[in-house]
């Protein structure tokens, strides 16, 4: 990382719903001080940190700007591959979540959908369901989004889109 | 297609749960008598299918082995990804209600499943 006060950001994909080999879907990685934030998970993001040599474990937070498919399919790969003990995972905490109305549905909904896998990989691999939670938050259209306070601290909010 | 007795099985993704980009996560596809059958959507069968010139609508039936996840993180994109085929969607929507009502991808799709 580059000296404190400087951040970094990286288009892991910016392409559309179009499933191509060469653009994968809407993902922007934020490094800023000791702090990972990915911002939506399309299509191939997994791949894309990576190929960055970012484990899917170190993303602290996910944070999600809308619920259109292309910025959200990656979410199952993200959190289910992040949590197996591997070299490219190794999430021990909670998969955190912050998106504007609706994540905790998604999210929930999410839960009840890979259960199975879950239970099979606590079973079999022994994984902490620990790493399998999920924490999630809502922000307000208005407000903070995201804080992470102390010396290297940095704060996220939202604004009401202006309407033309 | 080939003749009416052939069938075709094209391996889509045969990775392990490591997001490495030359190797997608699992997924076969097989083309017998006229039909197309996907067994499972890992990560990147979307983009394998449209690499094949396959479009997602003319999948009659997705089968699941399993739920392990490197298997069935391709569900949503699969089921969501908009390629302007109106009859995709119906053929998934097929597929889910009558092999995974109450399984994973039951519970994703929920109520639109059943319609």
């Amino acid at each position: 990382m580059s000296s404190t006060g400087d951040f970094r950001v990286t288009l892991l994909g910016t392409g559309t719903p179009a499933p191509r080999p060469d653009r994968f879907g809407p993902s922007t990685l934020v490094e800023a001080g000791d702090q990972k934030l990915l911002i939506d998970a399309g299509r191939g993001a997994t791949i894309r940190l990576h190929q960055l040599g970012v484990p899917l474990g170190g993303i602290d937070a996910l944070l999600l700007t809308h619920y259109h498919s292309d910025h959200t399919v990656g979410i199952p790969d993200l959190w289910l591959t992040g949590w197996l003990q591997s070299h490219y995972a190794h999430r021990t905490a909670p998969f955190r979540v912050i998106g504007p109305a609706g994540a905790k549905a998604l999210m929930s909904h999410l839960v009840k959908a890979y259960a199975l896998d879950i239970k099979i990989r606590i079973e079999d691999e022994k994984l902490s369901p620990t790493a399998a939670a999920i924490d999630v938050q809502e922000f307000p259209n208005d407000g903070l989004v995201y804080a992470k306070d102390g010396r290297q601290g940095h704060r996220l909010r939202s604004r009401p889109r202006r309407r033309h | 297609m080939t003749a009416s007795s052939d069938f075709t099985v094209t391996l889509l993704g045969a990775g392990v749960p490591a997001p490495v980009p030359d190797v997608f996560g699992l997924g076969t596809l097989i083309e017998a008598g006229g039909r197309r059958l996907q067994i499972d959507p890992g990560r990147g069968t979307t983009i394998r299918l449209n690499r094949l010139r396959v479009p997602m609508g003319t999948i009659d039936v997705l089968l699941f082995t399993h739920y392990l996840s490197d298997h069935t993180v391709g569900i949503p994109d699969l089921r969501l990804c908009e390629n302007g085929v109106a009859s995709r969607r119906d053929a998934i929507n097929r597929a889910l209600a009558a092999a995974a009502r109450q399984s994973i991808a039951g519970r994703m799709i929920g109520e639109r499943c059943s319609t």
